[in-house]
């Protein structure tokens, strides 16, 4: 995957990338350790579609759960384990 | 009252009324540049209220308002940005500065004002206002276009054309013949030089001058720093500002950071008293005269920003959607022309001031209004541009629509 790094003066840096199917998705790090994610406009590939601001601390959460979906799904399903009863519906499709 | 009641009334009033109006245009989305000039201009001698005790505050505190305002944007840049800026982008701030500068200075010849006039207004017309413009570009979550690092490294290049701009100009407004403006022109700049060298290699040092752990003890050495760094320029007519300015690119890293949080609101207090005491200093009755020429010379500055924003966009290979938004971001002018006009001052022509008192007020309230306008169009220039693309290439090949 090719990520492209542009610098912008005063503010930090954008990096971006296309999606396999054809999206264009982008981060921008500020110095403060702010982030902007933002995806591109297929109808206008140099203006953003969307944009979200999101403090230090809330994308470390948000790289959190995309870097390491195996665990919080390994976290989730144990969770639903200790919800349900022993016999009852948590086991009920299992082999 | 006593003097020192009715300074701090009279001071008081004023701050709580900017920030009275600086909550409102906040609300309607405008610069509080304008108002605060509004707000100088009512204040002033032949305004509506005029005061009377803190006009030696104001004075002084305005000069505190341009070293401050100078030292947070070179805290901006670090040293490589300039320098990368520089070395790609020199083409479009030439470009930038020559569409944009020379209908101000023939604007200041059709109105018969001198040499130094026109240089000034050169300056005036010129250089956008990074401020504004930077917070427009936020608010509008356009941070991410394409576009927009065309924009920024225009405005990089604006401010550092300043830093040579500037100590000529102020060297011309002091020197009183043409052979002592040579030679005062010629130590401004050798000191420039010599002041952008230090500031480029020994940034770290600098920088190791004024490290502290303490938030108090880094304040007073970095904004007395600053001060004694920006009179040593004024002396040898280098301009207060521009010292500021190298002073803060000088300044990097960790520090840089640390001093922006710290700096950044007494720079708001001390920017708004500069704004005010230019309304201030300027007469009110004087306006209405001026509007008029001061309107076509705005529609000609919206013109030419459009002009450069599109020819930056272009070389920067963004279509024609993002070539408007990149003009019509650049159009705001603000800080930077009321710092030229306070330097040049009532010493060159009664009518200069409040020519570019009304430039800036018109500027500063279309100028965030025009990307919003420009939208629109905008878009359906990169429609248009995007169905020639997939009749071109098939719809097959084209990106496929998702849902948002």
């Amino acid at each position: 995957m090719r990520i492209e790094e542009t610098r912008l003066p005063g503010i930090g840096a954008r990096y971006d990338f296309a999606t396999e199917k054809g999206r264009r998705v982008g981060v921008i790090s500020q110095r403060d350790g702010a982030r902007h994610v933002f995806l591109y406009d297929p109808r206008d590939p140099d203006a953003c579609q969307a944009t979200i601001v999101l403090s230090a601390e809330e994308s470390q959460t948000l790289a959190e759960l995309l870097g390491a979906p195996r665990i919080v799904e390994r976290v989730v399903r144990s969770n639903d384990d200790e919800d349900a009863l022993p016999g009852e519906s948590s086991g009920a499709g299992r082999v | 009252m006593s003097h020192t009641a009715s300074l701090l009334v009279e001071l008081g009033a004023v701050l709580f009324a900017l920030g009275v109006m600086g909550r409102l245009a906040g609300r309607f989305g405008l610069s509080p540049i304008p108002l605060y000039l509004l707000a100088g201009l009512a204040f002033g001698t032949g305004g509506l209220v005029p005061l009377q005790a803190p006009e030696e505050f104001f004075t002084t505190g305005s000069e505190v308002g341009v070293v401050l305002l100078l030292l947070m944007l070179g805290l901006e840049y670090s040293a490589d940005d300039l320098v990368a800026n520089l070395r790609q982008q020199a083409p479009v701030g030439i470009v930038d500065l020559l569409l944009n500068g020379l209908p101000g200075v023939a604007f200041a010849l059709l109105m018969g004002w001198g040499p130094i006039a026109a240089l000034a207004m050169f300056g005036v017309t010129a250089i956008s206002s990074s401020g504004i413009i930077s917070k427009v570009l936020t608010d509008m979550g356009r941070l991410g276009n394409r576009e927009t690092p065309s924009v920024l490294s225009i405005l990089v290049l604006e401010d550092l054309s300043m830093a040579v701009y500037l100590p000529v100009l102020t060297a011309l407004v002091a020197a009183s013949s043409g052979a002592t403006a040579v030679r005062s022109v010629l130590i401004a700049l050798a000191t420039l030089a010599v002041v952008l060298v230090l500031a480029l290699r020994h940034g770290k040092v600098i920088s190791s001058l004024v490290v502290s752990r303490s938030n108090e003890v880094l304040l007073l050495l970095v904004v007395g720093l600053a001060l004694l760094v920006a009179g040593g320029a004024e002396a040898v007519h280098v301009s207060a500002a521009v010292g500021a300015f190298l002073l803060g690119i000088a300044l990097s890293g960790e520090v840089a950071e640390h001093v922006r949080g710290l700096v950044g609101p007494l720079r708001d207090l001390f920017a708004a008293v500069f704004f005010v005491f230019f309304g201030l200093s300027t007469d009110p009755t004087q306006l209405p005269s001026v509007l008029v020429p001061a309107g076509i010379l705005a529609i000609v500055g919206i013109a030419t920003k459009l002009l450069t924003g599109w020819i930056a966009g272009r070389r920067a290979g963004v279509g024609p959607g993002g070539r408007i938004r990149a003009g019509a971001a650049l159009v705001p002018r603000g800080e930077f022309s009321i710092i030229i006009a306070g330097l040049v001052g009532a010493s060159v022509e009664p009518a200069f001031a409040p020519t570019v008192a009304a430039y800036v007020l018109i500027m500063a309230v279309v100028g965030p209004l025009v990307p919003r306008v420009a939208d629109p169009f905008a878009r359906r220039l990169a429609r248009r541009a995007a169905d020639r693309r997939e009749v071109a290439v098939g719809p097959e090949n084209t990106a496929p629509v998702a849902g948002t």
